[in-house]
């Protein structure tokens, strides 16, 4: 006899049987693998749109910042560029001139748009700016012939947040228009970050890049020809740690105070390359979950269909067959399990990776997006779903043929041969009948099943409390920062200068004596550093009167701020970094006036004071009188305004905007809402993860509850002989369902919050360090884990209520096994 | 031994003075579809069972037995004639009534005992007690298990009682419910004969006992020596159904 084709024949039968069972476990393993190659894409699909991105805009290599306030006359640092001995290794260098301002955008059909920003003046080849160019997203990029013109291009993060139209016109500090003809983007501004603000990003919510031409910022800065900034790039090959340094010399010679920084300096970039590994290891931990969630229940599902097999493979040995031939029958259909699960998860990797780069799309708006299959990492995961099925099937046959022949086809041996873990049961004393007692029972009866479905639903489970919670905490201490910011007056503007001015200079008292401000409080706010040891961080160090009436920082330990006194109160994050105490010194870094116009760095050793609670570490706090350690003193740059009651917002920030000299107005609590943004962008890949992670919980719920059916079909039967109602039956599994959802979901909450804090904890601080993120679980997310794993297993057995209902009660109780 | 006695003497005549019938069938029929071919399982079935009767009914395989215990259990529906159980017509019942009959008015011993696996000895009889609406369901289960023999075994799992011991817990579990009406569908099927007879002699007392209808299925002709009744089938059809002439027998008298 030819046995080949008999086995075959054997297991089309099976499967013909069995199909939509087979269906759905290849189900459960594509979605495992699909997710994983997704997800396991992210990282090279962000690196290679970067990489692909910045080449395409002639990132700079090398970039010179003069300080803040400064400037020097239009080719000045081209000059310098030029005089470098390796000036044959740069092969571009364009001149700008950014302007700090305020823009107020025509919207139509609403009312104006006041808002923050920058003017980034650069020189004009014919496709735009040389380096650093801009890439037009819609209606046109800058030209050469656009020089000098009042022309813009609006950045397109801002334009698109807001709902703008392609082109439009504004207005900017000083009240003169511009008209922009197109939003783009460009290298340091794929993501928007505010000027020592922290890393965090999501400032294009309310600050709006302009890209114009040189001569447009110089004409809308007023006074000669002057630029602040250059960026340059190098020829292949050139040696940009040679250029630097000479750069550097040249420019403490001619400019001092100036600054050289590369390309992986810049916060755009250093974010989009950290945020993707760092990213990265947090969606690794989830691909793995969900493909362990998908291996669990495949695993158990293909062995449990296998058991059912038992009897067939004693009757076999009874008959002569060799066990390696019995062996084929549920190999096979673990390999129909294997075959479906690949073709599927090709298919849903494909899927999952269209949807997770719309995903990527709207959190990286990048002008060029490369989201290649990524072969390996479907192979990856793959091979877990092709050699899982065929061990699945393997174990219950090695099982099987282990056991004499007789046992194996004996009545009832594989319902009633073990109660496993049921004499526990007997030990735990639950109130109730026998009927209350069969759940918990059979749970403990078969528990390497119990475990494997419970491990199953917990992976998935531990997947969404640690998304949802890395959502939680985030919003937990964004809220936590805006209570700190907005203090008593959550309703007070902010007042930006473009400079410093006397607190009694009459550009101050033209900002207290605007119409509809009820009190002002002058502030000086500078860039500096916070340095303990090795550890060294931006910060926004704020010196203010300790009489100010609007607004003082919590002071969460130590005495705080005194008037005239020395010190700074830093965040309790900043000291953690810092590994510092109240009553510790820390170097702190700030700028300091030489001459009318030009600031050079400073050090100083600072003890800390008092500690804050708000979660961004950059902000730090100085008493006023300390501003003559900067040559600052009696000087501001920021006004805090309180409106009088009834007093429109959009009404008096547009006043404000009018006073000239004012560079920026926004709420005090802008920057809670800039993350709040950023972080709604992040939330599309959590959503996309969330939704197969749920489609993944009932597939195994589904699958588990009927095969279970299956198992139990002559309980159920006997049941029903003696007057239980099949709704009874059904009751019991769903609450059998229920235990062991409730079981994976605590696995699942536990694993979750592990890995929370691990990803808060470990990852976090490296790609985001100026926040300090607080483990929370929300009701919500506890709701939603208790949701998809115990209620939605709980109710998955009333999808078998059909069948219970409908089963022929006399076969089944005749029915040997 | 058990604390069964294997000597019982099966009761000579059945009551005195014969009460109303428990189970009633009046011209039964059951008729399957089978693609384009109608099998009749049961054709013109009309008889009666009173309480305290032991009754057998033989056949061979394919006679119809196990639809005609199916139809009494309402486990399955007639296609034709009426089955009246305890006064209560099932033909016409509805499916809740069916469930709540056969909580209150049957219960069942099979072959393959239909043990609950996840549950001890007591428990599973506390089921059947549970499940009828019997008040304190474990000491009526617990008692059960005594008069089966099994005091000693209650906490004891399924698999680790012997097959005897297994169908004595099926028949604590039906004895449990404290229904007037006890089928039984080969209950010795699976059995030795030791541990059959032993299994017979707990039926046979349950007559006596609680004047319990018993019917049991079974193609054994030997067990047919103690009832006080015997029906065959053939085909689908009562072909006799006749008290056993000269009573029934000793059980210590049988031999398969």
């Amino acid at each position: 006899m030819h046995r080949g084709p008999f086995w075959l024949r054997w297991s089309w039968r099976d499967l013909r049987g069995r199909w939509l069972l087979v269906v759905a476990i290849a189900l459960v393993l594509a979605i495992g693998t699909g997710i994983y190659s997704g997800l396991g894409s992210l990282e090279n699909w962000r690196k290679a749109s970067n990489d692909a991105s910045f080449a395409a805009l002639n990132a700079h290599d090398l970039k010179i910042t003069m300080t803040e306030g400064s400037r020097a006359p239009a080719g000045t640092l081209r000059k310098v560029v030029e005089s470098l001995p390796a000036s044959d290794q740069v092969s571009a260098v364009s001149e700008r001139l950014i302007l700090p301002t305020q823009i107020e955008i025509a919207r139509p059909g609403q009312g104006p748009l006041v808002t923050g920003g920058q003017i980034v003046g650069s020189e004009l080849g014919p496709h735009g700016p040389p380096v650093d160019g801009v890439a037009a997203e819609s209606g046109r990029g800058l030209r050469s012939g656009d020089s000098g013109q009042p022309i813009a291009v609006l950045d397109a993060s801002f334009g698109t947040l807001h709902d703008l139209p392609q082109t439009g016109t504004l207005q900017v500090a000083g009240g003169r228009p511009l008209r922009y003809v197109g939003q783009g983007r460009s290298p340091e501004y794929f993501l928007v970050t505010r000027p020592a603000g922290g890393d965090f990003g999501g400032a294009e919510a309310s600050f709006a890049v302009l890209f114009t031409s040189l001569q447009t910022a110089e004409r809308i800065a007023g006074g000669p020809p002057a630029v602040n900034d250059a960026v340059l790039t190098l020829r292949d090959g050139a040696d940009q740690a040679l250029v630097r340094r000479q750069l550097e010399a040249a420019l403490a010679r001619s400019v001092p105070g100036s600054e050289v920084t590369t390309l992986a300096d810049e916060p755009a970039h250093r974010i989009l390359y950290k945020d993707a590994e760092g990213d990265q290891r947090m969606f690794e931990i989830f691909a793995y979950l969900i493909l362990a969630g998908a291996a669990f229940a495949a695993f158990n599902l293909a062995s449990r269909i296998v058991e059912a097999q038992r009897r067939e493979i004693g009757i076999g040995m009874a008959l002569g067959v060799p066990p390696k031939e019995l062996a084929i029958r549920p190999l096979l259909l673990g390999a129909e399990i294997a075959v479906a699960g690949t073709v599927f998860g090709l298919a849903l990797g494909l899927l999952a990776g269209e949807v997770f780069r719309k995903a990527l799309e709207d959190l990286l708006p990048l002008p060029v997006m490369r989201t290649p299959f990524e072969l390996h990492v479907f192979i990856r995961g793959a091979l877990v779903g092709l050699i899982l099925p065929l061990v699945a099937t393997a174990i219950p046959v090695w099982r099987g043929v282990r056991v004499p022949p007789i046992d194996a086809i004996r009545v009832g041996l594989r319902s009633a041969g073990s109660s496993g873990l049921a004499g526990l049961g007997k030990r735990l004393h639950v109130p109730g009948s026998a009927l209350v007692q069969m759940p918990i029972r059979n749970v403990l009866r078969a528990p390497r099943r119990t475990l494997l479905t419970a491990l199953g639903v917990g992976a998935i489970v531990s997947v969404v409390v640690a998304f949802s919670g890395v959502v939680d905490s985030f919003v937990g201490t964004i809220d936590s920062s805006e209570r700190e910011v907005a203090g008593a007056t959550p309703s007070r503007i902010t007042v930006s200068l473009d400079g410093f001015h006397p607190d009694h200079s009459a550009l101050v008292r033209s900002v207290e004596g605007t119409p509809g401000v009820r009190a002002a409080e002058g502030r000086l706010q500078v860039p500096g550093k916070l340095a303990s040891g090795s550890e060294e961080f931006d910060a926004l160090i704020a010196l203010q009167d300790s009489g100010n009436r609007l607004w003082q920082p919590t002071v969460a330990s130590g005495k705080g701020l005194r008037p005239g006194g020395d010190g700074i109160l830093i965040s309790k994050e900043a000291a953690r970094d810092l590994g510092v105490s109240v009553g510790d010194e820390i170097t702190v870094t700030y700028p300091r006036r030489i001459g009318r116009q030009a600031l050079t760095q400073v050090q100083a050793k600072v003890p800390v004071v008092g500690l804050h609670p708000d979660p961004f570490r950059s902000f730090a706090y100085m008493d006023a009188s300390q501003a003559r350690r900067m040559g600052l003193a009696g000087q501001v740059n920021q006004i805090d305004v309180a409106p009088t009651p009834g007093t429109s917002e959009q009404d008096l920030k547009r006043t404000l905007f009018g006073i000239p000299r004012v560079a920026g107005v926004e709420r005090a609590t802008a920057s809670a809402e800039f993350v709040r943004k950023r972080m709604n962008d992040f939330l599309g890949i959590i959503r996309v993860t969330e939704l197969f992670a749920l489609l993944l919980a009932l597939l195994i719920a589904f699958n588990s509850t009927s095969i279970s059916a299956d198992e139990r079909r002559r309980e159920n039967a006997t049941m029903m002989a003696f007057g239980v109602p099949a709704r009874g039956a059904v009751g019991l599994s769903m609450v059998e369902g229920a235990i062991i959802g409730l079981l994976g979901t605590l696995a699942g909450i536990a694993i979750g919050v592990g890995i929370l804090n691990y990803v808060l904890n470990v990852t976090l601080p490296e790609t985001l360090p100026d926040l300090g993120v607080l483990p929370t679980i929300g009701v919500g997310t506890v709701a939603k884990a208790v949701g998809m794993g115990v209620v939605a297993v709980g109710l998955a057995p009333l999808l078998t209520a059909r069948r219970v209902r409908g089963m022929d009660v006399p076969s089944t109780l005749r029915v040997v096994e | 031994m058990t604390g069964i006695s294997e000597t019982t003497v099966a009761s000579g005549q059945p009551p005195p003075e014969a009460p109303a019938p428990l189970i009633e069938l009046q011209g039964v029929a059951r008729r399957y579809q089978v693609g384009e071919v109608t099998v009749t399982a049961l054709e013109e079935v009309t008889l009666d069972v009173k309480p305290g009767e032991f009754t057998v009914v033989l056949g061979p395989s394919g006679s119809g037995k196990t639809t005609l215990l199916n139809m009494i259990g309402a486990l399955d529906s007639p296609t034709a004639g009426t089955v009246t159980i305890a006064g209560q017509d099932i033909t016409r019942a509805s499916r809740a009534e069916l469930f709540r009959f056969r909580r209150q008015t049957v219960s069942f011993i099979f072959q393959t005992f239909n043990l609950f696996p996840a549950l001890t000895a007591l428990e599973n009889a506390e089921f059947g007690a549970d499940v009828s609406g019997r008040g304190k369901p474990r000491e009526a289960a617990r008692e059960t298990l005594e008069r089966v023999g099994l005091g000693d075994r209650v906490e004891h799992f399924p698999h680790e009682l012997s097959g005897g011991e297994q169908q004595r817990v099926a028949i604590a579990r039906a004895l449990a419910t404290g229904n007037p009406v006890l089928l039984a569908d080969e209950p010795t099927g699976e059995l030795d004969f030791r541990t059959g007879v032993q299994i017979l002699d707990l039926l046979h007392e349950q007559t006596h006992r609680e004047a319990t209808a018993v019917l049991v299925v079974t193609h054994n002709r030997e067990i047919a020596r103690v009832a006080h009744r015997v029906i065959e089938l053939s085909s689908g059809r009562v072909v006799s159904d006749a008290p056993n002439p000269g009573g029934p027998a000793k059980i210590s008298d049988l031999h398969w």
